[in-house]
């Protein structure tokens, strides 16, 4: 690995205290000198050829994994603060649900009296009218009743053929009244 | 992407700023660059101090919020919880209503309903306290100045009103003010007034029946209610968790009894009408069906309508066809005539010899119109029912020997109480067995049905086992426990019925029953055969018999080719000369007869033609109606009239 160039960022480097940035200049910011050409080990260097320059060693892998172990467990907690939430959403609803279900009930169950009792009235009701002299309806008695010997069943016929009507024939010749 | 920096500084082209997070360019320095790096690093490092500043201040905010949450958490977490269930929760018995109460024809008799008790505090009223005043006074319809002084006496717990209807507690509730606490409790109501009262019974506030069917059932109408304590949110609705099993479920089973609406009101008709018309004091008139013993009709009169329970004579209260106890009189002549012929000493075609009045024991026994009617002599078994012949019954009795007597006395039920459902039931009175041996008149007034005594009921149930061919039935109303599909969950455990005649003998008795319904026609019903006796009895107070107080009685049994029903009518103290069984109690068993067969469709056993008025449309020489089997030479000769 130690063959590889080490890959970095831009890194801003500090303008010297004489030349303030502009703030409009400041995102602007240019390299206030030239990069050297030379290499600090003191050999030559041809334009073509710069040194890659390791700023930064490669990460220890206990950081690289910290950084790993972050990222992930950042995700992990997104995703548990988003499933938390619609846990949270699902129960009130689910409660106001049950509450709204359970008060009606308990108010279908505070009328299903008042229906009973209402359908009695309405009973007495009529059965009061009924009994008034001029009602025009009298009590059942056995001068008013019909007493009837029900037949003795009888046996099924099979459905007789029905006869061919003229329409059975087709419409060869038309039919006069 | 990569890119390495041209050569040349005059081609070097100025990196993009910002630089785009895509496209990173890797730059790569040169020592010099090294250096100004390092320049900046070894700055960053020798003034760390806003840096550490700003750190310091988060991880401090974030020690303080985790010590925060550690001591609720931790440390005052129990505390806390119990504080927020206390505000929470209310301990409350939720209101169970009792089970509805209804007839074999889905009538309603009894069912709770919820009302509102109205409590007002007016320490927290949210309103100046005649405000509030004015506004309840203007729902609740009470005048506003009692209103307003009541409210001024106390701080808390005032008790505005008990009966807040359901439209009107939604109202108050509406009006939003604090202070005001509406508590649901039930309240019983009965449709049906006073027509099943004296059946059915009343409840007092605390919801436990003190008077018929609902205090001799109070287990079966009571619901298990459940102690629960549920958690409230703010708003006061219900906090689903954590609640007890069984919470929703309420299961839909009522209480039905044996009677049957149509024909309780048909009977209570017939038995109001021959109150009035013989100003009698008071008056009973039961229908029985003999094969299981269930009350088909039961009407107790004076009586009392349970929704105003308070405003009636305590006594009212009692049913007294069950809780009473009196002489029958005549009534019971069948029972003697059956265990008679039961017990082999008599046959049905025997004769018996009838002097009209006998002396036993210094007591002058007579029969009823020895004065006008004398000794008849000789007569057979149905003219002893039929004259109702007190000496013939002395002389049937007196075939068995005394000891003998009483125990089928006993084995009826005589001496014990009547196991039926309903509550409150005396022991019947028999004279015991030394004062049977030793004294000949008890055998003898026991023979016509005095002295010894007995409910009403009790007596439908001894007739009952001669129509159902010799059993001792329980005579009850409760069918059961049902539910709205009509399957049963509970059925009363009724004792066996106890077999005390044979078929034979009670077919015999019913027959000789027949000729005092056919030749007295009394409480005769065209088309059906009918089994009756009359009953006439002197009324006794404090062992005295009092002069003119007279307790009539009828009792029928039908069809009797094939009996089913008993029906039982007595009246008690009927004004007037010529109060009799005959004339004041057959006339309502006659009614009731003909409510009967109409409302269960009974067929007759011949079909007769009647006109509207009930009356046959022709008779033959006999007398009898024509019926649709009459030969050829009854209708010969015979006018339509």
């Amino acid at each position: 690995m130690a063959a590889r160039p080490a890959e970095i960022d831009y890194v801003p480097v500090p303008l010297p205290s004489s030349h303030r940035p502009q703030p409009s200049q400041r995102r602007l910011r240019r390299p206030a000198r030239r990069m050297p050409t030379r290499a600090s080990h003191g050999a030559a260097l041809s334009p073509n050829q710069v040194q890659p320059l390791a700023l930064r060693s490669p990460l220890p892998a206990g950081l690289r994994s910290l950084m790993m172990l972050q990222r992930s467990s950042s995700v992990l907690m997104v995703g548990l603060g988003v499933a938390t939430l619609m846990v949270y959403g699902g129960t009130v609803h689910s409660q106001r649900a049950w509450s709204e279900a359970y008060s009606k009930l308990a108010q279908l169950r505070r009328n299903e009296p008042q229906l009973t009792l209402a359908n009695e009235a309405l009973k007495q009701h009529s059965a009061d009218d009924a009994e008034r002299q001029d009602s025009g309806l009298v009590d059942p008695s056995p001068s008013n009743a019909l007493f009837l010997e029900p037949a003795p069943p009888r046996p099924t016929q099979p459905a007789s053929p029905m006869p061919l009507e003229p329409s059975d024939l087709g419409r060869e010749f038309p039919v006069s009244y | 992407m990569a890119s390495t920096l041209p050569p040349s500084p005059s081609q070097r082209q100025r990196p993009p700023f910002p630089l785009k997070k895509s496209r990173r360019r890797r730059l790569v320095l040169t020592p010099e660059g090294r250096r100004q790096l390092q320049r900046f690093q070894n700055l960053a490092q020798t003034r760390p101090f806003r840096i550490v500043l700003a750190w310091s201040v988060l991880v401090l905010a974030l020690g303080g919020l985790s010590l925060k949450l550690f001591q609720l958490q931790i440390l005052q977490g129990e505390m806390l919880v119990e504080r927020a269930l206390g505000q929470q929760t209310v301990n409350s018995t939720t209101f169970v209503p009792r089970r509805p109460v209804k007839t074999r024809d889905g009538s309603v008799l009894a069912v709770d309903q919820s009302v509102f008790t109205l409590f007002a505090h007016p320490k927290y009223f949210s309103e100046p306290l005649e405000q509030v005043a004015a506004k309840l006074a203007a729902i609740l319809d009470m005048p506003e100045a009692d209103l307003l002084q009541r409210l001024r006496t106390q701080e808390t717990g005032i008790k505005v009103t008990d009966a807040v209807a359901e439209g009107t507690a939604r109202q108050v509730r509406q009006l939003y003010i604090d202070g005001l606490d509406l508590t649901p409790r039930p309240q019983r109501l009965y449709p049906q007034g006073d027509l099943f009262g004296a059946i059915v019974g009343y409840v007092n506030d605390e919801q436990a029946g003190q008077a018929g069917v609902e205090m001799s059932q109070q287990e079966q109408l009571q619901r298990p209610s459940l102690e629960l304590s549920m958690r409230h949110t703010g708003d006061g609705s219900v906090i689903p968790t954590d609640l007890p099993e069984g919470f929703l479920h309420q299961d839909d089973l009522s209480l039905q009894l044996t009677l049957d609406r149509r024909l309780q009101r048909a009977t209570e008709v017939a038995l109001t009408k021959q109150l009035q018309a013989w100003g009698a004091k008071r008056g009973t008139a039961m229908i029985l069906d003999a094969q299981d013993g269930s009350l088909l009709s039961l009407v107790v009169l004076p009586t009392y309508d349970p929704n105003r329970y308070w405003e009636s004579n305590v006594e009212l209260f009692r049913n007294w066809a069950v809780t009473d106890l009196y002489e029958p009189g005549s009534t019971f002549k069948p029972i003697n005539v059956a265990i008679a012929l039961e017990s082999g000493k008599l046959k049905a075609d025997d004769f018996i010899y009838d002097e009209g009045q006998l002396v036993i024991s210094e007591h002058v026994v007579q029969n009823h119109d020895f004065s006008a009617a004398g000794g008849r002599g000789a007569i057979s078994l149905p003219q002893v029912l039929q004259y109702s012949s007190n000496i013939g019954m002395v002389r049937i009795v007196q075939k068995l020997d005394p000891g003998n007597y009483h125990a089928w006395l006993e084995k009826l039920g005589l001496g014990k109480s009547l196991a039926t459902d309903l509550p409150s039931l005396p022991t019947s009175q028999l004279k015991t067995l030394e004062e049977f041996k030793t004294s000949p008149i008890e055998p003898a007034t026991a023979a016509f049905g005095q002295g010894l005594s007995l409910t009403p009921l009790q007596l439908a149930q001894l007739h009952g086992s001669l129509a159902n061919g010799g059993k001792l039935v329980s005579p009850h109303v409760v069918d059961g426990l049902v539910d709205s599909k009509g399957h049963f969950h509970w059925r009363p455990e009724l004792p066996s019925p106890q077999p005390v005649f044979s078929p034979k003998t009670t077919q015999a008795v019913l027959e000789m029953m027949e000729t005092v319904v056919v030749n007295g026609d009394v409480s005769a019903v065209p088309g059906y055969r009918i089994g009756g006796k009359t009953g006439t009895a002197q009324k006794a107070e404090n062992g005295i018999y009092v002069a003119g107080a007279r307790i009539t009685s009828f009792v029928g049994i039908l069809p009797v080719q094939n009996p089913r029903y008993v029906v039982l009518a007595v009246v008690d103290e009927p004004q007037g000369g010529n109060a009799y069984g005959s004339t004041v109690a057959a006339p309502v068993v006659k009614e009731i007869i003909e409510s009967l067969v109409s409302t269960l469709g009974l067929p007759p056993t011949e079909p007769v033609a009647l006109d509207s008025q009930g009356n046959p449309v022709a008779l033959d020489r006999n007398g009898q109606p024509i019926t649709a089997s009459a030969d050829a030479e009854t209708l010969n000769g015979i006018w339509a009239h």
